[in-house]
């Protein structure tokens, strides 16, 4: 297993700073066939992904669809229940002596994850789709306060206002129904849904890909100044590199479940690591007409997570690999200061960045 | 040189429901030449996607085309020497008429955004290219069009072993692995880059004259986006294909089209070569549409972006004087919601509607 390594000391700066820490975290999908739902094989679609987060910072989550992205966000809160792994949060609402507490989310008993869920909250993609056309927006965005039974009367809808009129919605969208909202406006239904518990962390899954992209930059903008109000933490998964640099402290590179690169922002995006992180940035389209682009061309497709190629799962798209590469995982380490990378030709590789 | 295939000359689309009459495209002049790109840039509503199907004279009801023509210059070959160009005014065509039905997906092909629902669940990917095959390689009216000298072809039924051939080529062309597999798949049994791809196969398949592709890549991941474009501008270079390519994206723009129009409720409100409109947009919507997208490279981090205030106007309501004015940042009161800005060459082939640009 190839878990962060981390010193003595860094193991203490880390239960100061981390807000979440996920080790060896696997969620495997079983395939199943015949009358008798044989299990005939595992999709291993979040498969020993190494993480954390610092508590106000974005943490950005990048990949091609299918990388196990957003698998990986929904285990964290136990959408998905993971096959193996530890998810360390630090929870507010667990500890005893007021203050805050590390606890393994996956060894919690489902009440004590109820009251963790508090804390930790979702945006999702599609607004359409993730909000009840048959709710009103008052409903919606109380019925995380309903079902923590913190629906107590009168000053539930005032506490709802407040927050709407965060979010840049009014007042009087309060009896309306989410069909009568624009996308951008069902995502801000969606986002002050999200902040109705008060959480500290929240996992936005490719929160603007569905929307225009005037609209996207209201809604990004939005998300940063939550951030500084209530301090939040984000994990931000998403697909459009540009706008995953723009939001991100750290961006972590996903390919077919497992993390091949970790950096803050600026580090990954100038000095990639992986054979993988620099062909992705090569292929994103610039707004430039006059940049010419040498676009790393990636063979064949996507690996596919119930069959992964051997070694390291990128060997047969890359354009660097050798026989090592064949035959071992890479193990994911912090080559440079506070950057993690899962490649055995790391350190001699020389690549390209933006 | 520009040899001009469409040109699309003051055209108005509305649609009467029951709330009013919304005017969807209005007053839209543009032209597509042969073999090269024009990009729409537009946010959603701005009328993109009802132009593109306004081409293809295929609006949906209660739309119609209630102003304006649209002029195909149509390649038709002559007594099997030389090629003329016959001109066909597409809004003046039956719908459901052979003439259109011949040129849609034939000569004028189209990628919608949507791979998943773009494709019939119960065909397989071989069959959805066969149809437009044998839809489009053998009509009737093709067979009139050419004469003596390409009767022979004309005549010729492409077999189904021929379609299928052409089938896997066409798969074999746009990247698919193992095409002459992939031939029997149905989509679902597809990745998503997939299934977009076998819809540029179709669309392709009859090497049509343009090609209108509507958000193409808009669903897709960037390294597959990358080689849909690729295949696109090889196709456009091998075959002198002229591309419509409507999208949001400005970063795929750039990279793909020499010239571009920017909508806005139904308007062009700036239209220039790519360069210009990117170097020096002169529209406020255009300067904004291009300061809101975060750019790659650049440091941004802990910047706000600058985003276009407020929403865009309810269409049965539309601002009065410029479109535009309630959100632009360069309003001038008493002019810009009181005059309609007009259509002005602000610079050498680079227009735009705009009254900083007028003298009022």
């Amino acid at each position: 297993m190839a878990a962060i390594p981390q010193t003595q000391t860094e193991q203490k700066q880390s239960s100061n700073s981390h807000i979440l820490e996920v080790k060896g975290l696997k969620k495997y999908f079983p395939i199943q066939k015949g009358l008798m739902r044989r299990t005939v094989g595992y999709v291993k679609a979040v498969d020993d992904v190494n993480f954390f987060v610092r508590e106000g910072e974005t943490l950005g989550l990048v990949g091609e669809s299918g990388c196990g992205k957003s698998t990986a966000g929904r285990s964290i809160i136990r959408l998905y229940e993971p096959t193996a792994g530890q998810v360390l949060f630090k929870s507010r609402t667990l500890a005893t002596d007021g203050k805050q507490k590390l606890v393994n989310l996956l060894d919690l008993k489902p009440d004590e994850m109820k009251l963790v869920r508090k804390e930790i909250s979702m945006v999702f993609q599609d607004p359409i789709n993730s909000l009840n056309p048959r709710m009103t927006v008052s409903d919606i965005v109380a019925e995380p306060m309903t079902i923590h039974g913190l629906n107590i009367g009168p000053e539930t809808e005032e506490i709802i206002i407040r927050l709407l009129e965060r979010v840049g919605l009014r007042p009087d969208h309060l009896r309306r129904y989410p069909h009568e909202f624009s996308g951008g406006q069902r995502q801000r239904i969606g986002i002050a849904r999200a902040l109705s518990l008060n959480p500290s962390l929240v996992i936005c899954d490719e929160p603007v890909s569905a929307l225009d992209v005037s609209i996207q930059a209201q809604t990004l903008n939005l998300l940063q100044d939550l951030q500084k109000d209530f301090n939040l933490s984000y994990i931000f998964v998403a697909h459009d590199l540009s706008v995953v640099q723009h939001i991100s402290d750290r961006v972590a590179v996903m390919y077919v479940g497992k993390i091949a690169e970790m950096a803050s922002a600026e580090e990954i995006y100038s000095h990639p690591l992986h054979p993988y992180t620099e062909a992705l940035l090569s292929a994103v389209p610039k707004p430039d007409p006059l940049y010419k682009s040498d676009r790393i061309v990636m063979q064949g497709e996507i690996a596919d997570p119930s069959n992964p190629p051997s070694g390291c799962y990128f060997h047969p798209r890359c354009r660097y690999a050798e026989e090592v590469c064949k035959l071992k995982t890479p193990e994911f380490r912090e080559l440079r200061p506070d950057h993690f990378v899962a490649c055995h030709r790391a350190e001699e590789l020389q690549l390209e960045g933006i | 040189m520009n040899e001009p295939l469409i040109e699309v000359k003051n055209l108005r689309v509305e649609f009467d429901v029951r709330a009013g009459v919304v005017k969807a495209v209005d007053g839209l002049t543009m032209t597509i030449n042969r073999g090269k790109t024009l990009g729409v840039i537009g946010e959603s509503g701005c009328g993109k996607s009802v132009t593109a199907r306004a081409i293809l004279n295929m609006i949906p009801k209660p739309g119609k085309i209630t102003n304006g023509e649209i002029i195909y210059h149509r390649r038709v070959s002559k007594n099997g020497h030389g090629q003329m160009d016959d001109i066909l005014d597409l809004t003046k065509t039956e719908p459901d008429g052979k003439t259109i039905r011949s040129i849609r997906g034939g000569e004028i092909g189209m990628i919608f955004q949507e791979p998943m629902s773009s494709l019939t669940p119960v065909y397989t990917a071989g069959a959805h290219i066969h149809e437009a095959v044998s839809l489009h390689h053998l009509t009737p009216v093709r067979k009139v069009g050419d004469q003596i000298a390409e009767q022979v072809t004309a005549h010729r039924s492409v077999t189904k072993e021929e379609a299928r051939a052409i089938a896997i080529e066409m798969l074999r062309r746009v990247g698919i692995p193992k095409p002459d597999q992939r031939v029997d798949n149905y989509p679902h049994q597809l990745s998503g880059g997939q299934r977009q791809r076998v819809m540029i196969a179709v669309a392709l398949s009859c090497e049509p004259a343009m090609l209108i592709a509507d958000e193409p890549t808009t669903a897709l991941d960037v390294s597959i986006e990358a080689q849909i474009l690729d295949i696109m501008r090889e196709l456009q270079q091998s075959a002198n294909m002229a591309i419509m390519f409507i999208t949001h994206n400005l970063g795929v723009i750039a990279s793909m089209a020499e010239e571009i129009v920017v909508m806005y409720m139904g308007k062009v409100v700036e239209q220039g070569k790519v360069l210009e409109i990117f170097k020096d947009p002169k529209h406020p919507y255009t300067q904004a549409l291009l300061k809101s997208i975060p750019q790659l490279g650049k440091k941004t981090r802990g910047e706000r972006l600058a985003s276009i205030a407020g929403m865009t106007p309810d269409p049965f309501n539309l601002p009065t004087g410029c479109v535009f004015h309630p959100r632009c940042p360069m309003f001038m009161a008493g002019k810009c919601d009181k005059i309609t800005p007009q259509w002005k060459e602000v610079s050498e082939g680079h227009y735009a509607s705009c009254l900083l640009y007028e003298e009022v």
